[in-house]
């Protein structure tokens, strides 16, 4: 690899100035404020509903960006080699992620139904507290050893100039494994089952696999002003976003797939233990509005908007497109958790400030691990260096 | 064959290596031909004994009435995904390992299609009856019922029959033109001719050529998930015990490309090794296939764990039943024949040296077909012999004639691949030009 490049992107490190930190962390202290404030009061229920669909959504997006690196190496895929630092620093959010999951218990009695209920066999077994907490809290814990580890070789491919691509393959489908299984298990504890006699078998790959989408919509979302920042426009070509564009389209028509997959089998059946759940949904007011957007938003506009190669090649529509899916994955969350816990549909304030916070602890935690470590990894194997603009 | 190996690939070997393999047929071809058509004459022999006595020969009893022909059905439909899988997704995807064995799988795909579609004619108590599944304008004013997946299967099937084999042909053009350059006979060269549009290999041609199949890429990707879906909506529409679950298509789909690419193995071993194609199929292209074996495998995994999860937290006594009876009732050596198969025996794919094994993987691919025919048996026959109501309970054998159509479709979908390798280009000239180093002038 050519010296002059690593020398260039090594001094592209601790560039973003301080206050861009201090903005983002002021906003997250607002949202931290606003739930804090409110945990315990009048409007406990709404900020604690609030708190686990961001919890659930930033949490995916976080370890999907990671599991979207993991792709990238396993399949040998030079084409997203440049994005791929930027994916995995999605993953500085998962350390907040296992302090908010154990934040997330202290308000079970507003947000998980089955905290307070008894029910028979098996569920008093499946949905004992203790055993939810264990389960949950192990299985994130031994993911986050695996992002640890991950992230930490594949740094040290570019710090220290030692090929870890073995190794790096060797823990990518390790990692994939564990967040499958862990992902469901969040899907099946903190969603399915606040609605404790509805089941999908799907679920869970709908949770990982939208998380995984979201991820990919953040990517080409956060890369865009990093590379107007950084002046990464010869590592990040069109042709990145225009391959991003296709992969974004083309799992905007998975997600649908897998959202008519549940929707059809359930609907077809009509048996009213399944229907309660989506007629809840889709049929009633108030949030029958909310699904139709969702659709709109994740699958609809983005798969019709990103057609055209333009639309995939002008960063400033591609940002669009993927901010528009993006919020609808958000909504997506939302209109999983929401219904089973609530029959209004109520928006406050709090509501915004809360995922304002999120967002903003986000992209705190995503800005400290790209200023801290190279943004683009000159050191893997498979990286082409310079982007002449061809090549794939 | 070490002689062959010392010669580099060259664009000049590669146009007379696949013009060789369309030579005039050895010894060995016929001895392998001349038993599969025996054995499809058994299994047409079969199916004739059937039609004279009725469906009773079948082993259909109360309450199993859907037995081995809609497992091969759904077998049969399963092998054909890898194909399209292959030619069409890792195409967009960029995927070189499919270059060398990607027209295998397409004709795989066709021919599969082809089998699969003789089951449910078979299963019909009236075949000749089969086209009241087609719509057709009629005086008596009568519609088939849109409501019904069977009737979804129709145009599932016939939609991927279409395309797929639109996409083998139009694939096929380049390659045709080459060999119908190198034959002298006329009655081949005539009939390559006409198979090969009049292709010239112009860089117009290319052009559009190129393009046309970027775009039936495009269009075949999402058959590959639409297909197998459908098919699983035949069972998951159903009220059954073990049916009715929201995991079935994506799962039938993993399962489908995991049994398709373990056939895909199975196929290309004896032709690389019968033809010489070393240097094509390489040892690489086995470990690119055997780790997309992997991930289906792991998919596949995961949907038998959910759907056993769910069953028991369901807090369904008939979904709990059934897994339970499937596990530990009279079919459970079908149930472990298949955990085995599907989810076990691939763990040892996740070593290198196995995947570039290939007696180890030729092993490992027969023994998935046999572990995801065995899938699509339990699914079917011991959902329908243990449903609701205990007093209806029934226990399904396989009969003689199942067993005789069931080794007919196998001979079947052989002999339509023994006729290929030996007709049609088995290997793409084309594309295996595209990889190789661009000769130097005077080298």
């Amino acid at each position: 690899m050519d010296q002059s490049v690593n020398q260039e992107i090594l001094a592209k490190r601790n560039q973003i100035p301080g206050w861009v930190f201090k903005v983002f962390l002021a906003l997250a202290a607002v949202g931290v404020v606003a739930f804090v404030v409110n945990a315990r009061g009048e409007r406990a229920e709404e900020v604690w509903q609030l708190f686990l669909v961001n919890f659930l959504f930033w949490t995916g997006v976080a370890q999907g960006g990671l599991v979207f690196s993991c792709i990238l190496r396993i399949t040998n895929a030079r084409w997203g080699r440049g994005l791929l630092r930027i994916s995995e620093g999605f993953a500085s959010f998962t350390v907040v992620s296992l302090v908010l999951l154990l934040v997330l218990f202290i308000g079970q009695e507003f947000v998980l139904p089955y905290a307070h209920h008894h029910y028979h066999s098996p569920k008093d077994i499946w949905l004992n507290m203790n055993f939810v907490m264990a389960r949950n809290v192990i299985g994130f814990s031994i993911l986050l050893v695996l992002n640890y580890f991950y992230l930490r070789t594949s740094i040290e491919q570019d710090l220290n100039g030692k090929e870890r691509i073995v190794r790096l393959k060797k823990l990518a489908p390790a990692v994939i494994l564990v967040y499958a299984l862990v992902f469901s298990l969040f899907a099946w504890d903190f969603m399915m089952s606040l609605d404790p006699h509805w089941f999908s078998t799907l679920f869970g790959p709908y949770y990982f696999i939208g998380s995984l989408i979201a991820a990919i919509g953040a990517t080409i979302i956060l890369s865009v002003p990093l590379k107007r920042y950084l002046g990464l426009d010869d590592y990040l070509s069109l042709h990145h976003y225009w391959d991003m564009g296709k992969i974004l389209q083309g799992f905007s028509l998975f997600w649908v797939y897998l959202m008519f997959s549940q929707l059809l089998t359930i609907w077809y059946a009509n048996m009213p233990e399944e229907t309660g759940f989506v007629i809840k949904r889709v049929v009633d007011e108030p949030f029958r509005s909310f699904a139709w957007a969702i659709l709109t938003c994740c699958f609809i506009f983005p798969f019709v908007s990103l057609l055209p190669r333009t639309h995939k090649i002008v960063t400033p529509i591609v940002v669009f497109i993927a901010t528009v899916s993006f919020s609808g994955l958000w909504m997506d969350k939302f209109l999983l958790i929401i219904p089973s816990l609530t029959d209004e549909l109520v928006f406050s304030i709090n509501h915004f400030l809360i995922t304002l916070g999120f967002l903003a602890g986000f992209v705190a935690t995503f800005l400290l691990f790209v200023n801290r470590f190279p943004v683009i990894p000159f050191g893997d194997p498979y990286f082409d260096g310079k982007s002449k603009g061809g090549g794939h | 064959m070490s002689q062959m190996q010392q010669r580099p690939l060259t664009y000049a070997r590669v146009t007379e290596d696949v013009v060789r393999m369309v030579d005039k047929p050895s010894k060995k071809w016929w001895a392998l031909f001349l038993p599969t058509v025996a054995l499809v004459g058994l299994g047409v022999t079969c199916f004739f004994y059937q039609v004279a006595e009725g469906l009773g020969v079948a082993g259909y009893r109360h309450p199993v009435f859907w037995g081995v022909y809609i497992t091969d059905f759904v077998f049969w439909v399963g092998i054909a995904h890898s194909g399209t899988l292959i030619s069409a997704i890792l195409y967009l995807f960029r995927a070189r390992f499919r270059m060398s064995i990607y027209r295998i799988a397409e004709a795989m795909t066709v021919f599969a299609v082809l089998t699969a579609g003789l089951f449910p004619i078979i299963h019909l108590g009236r075949p000749w009856n089969f086209l009241w599944l087609i719509p057709y304008p009629n005086s008596r004013e009568l519609w088939i019922n849109f409501k019904s997946p069977l009737v979804w299967d129709v145009f599932a099937v016939g939609t991927y029959l279409t395309v797929s084999s639109v996409f083998f042909v139009v694939g096929m053009i380049p390659d045709i033109a080459a060999i119908r350059d190198k034959v002298k006979e006329t009655p081949r060269k005539i009939i390559y001719s006409i198979l090969s549009f009049g292709w010239k290999g112009s860089n117009k041609e290319w052009l559009h050529y190129t393009r046309a199949y970027l775009y039936f890429a495009a269009l075949a990707t999402p058959l590959v998930l639409s297909v197998h879906s459908v098919v699983s909506w035949d069972f998951a529409m159903g009220n059954v015990p073990g049916w009715h679950t929201t995991i079935f298509p994506p799962y039938f789909v993993a399962g489908a490309i995991f049994s398709g690419l373990a056939m895909v193995i199975t196929l290309t071993i004896p032709i690389r090794k019968i033809f010489h194609l070393e240097d094509y199929i390489t040892l690489d292209n086995y470990d690119g296939m055997a780790k997309l074996i992997i991930l289906t495998s792991c998919i596949v995994g995961y949907a038998y764990a959910a759907e056993f999860f769910m069953a028991w937290y369901s807090g369904s006594p008939y979904e709990w039943g059934q897994f339970v009876y499937r596990a530990t009732g009279e079919y459970a050596l079908f149930y472990w024949t298949m955990v085995i198969c599907n989810c076990v025996v691939p763990i040892v794919l996740w070593w290198e040296k196995v995947r570039k094994n290939i007696k180890a993987l030729f092993v490992i691919s027969i023994l998935i077909n046999i572990g995801m025919w065995f899938e699509r048996f339990n699914i079917i026959v011991i959902s329908l012999s243990r449903d609701f109501e205990p007093g209806a309970w029934g226990i399904y054998k396989i009969s003689f004639v199942e067993a005789g159509i069931t080794i007919g479709s196998f001979a079947w979908f052989f002999m339509f691949f023994l006729l290929f390798v030996k007709t049609l280009p088995a290997v793409s000239i084309a594309e295996m030009k595209e990889i190789l180093p661009v000769p130097k002038k005077g080298g």
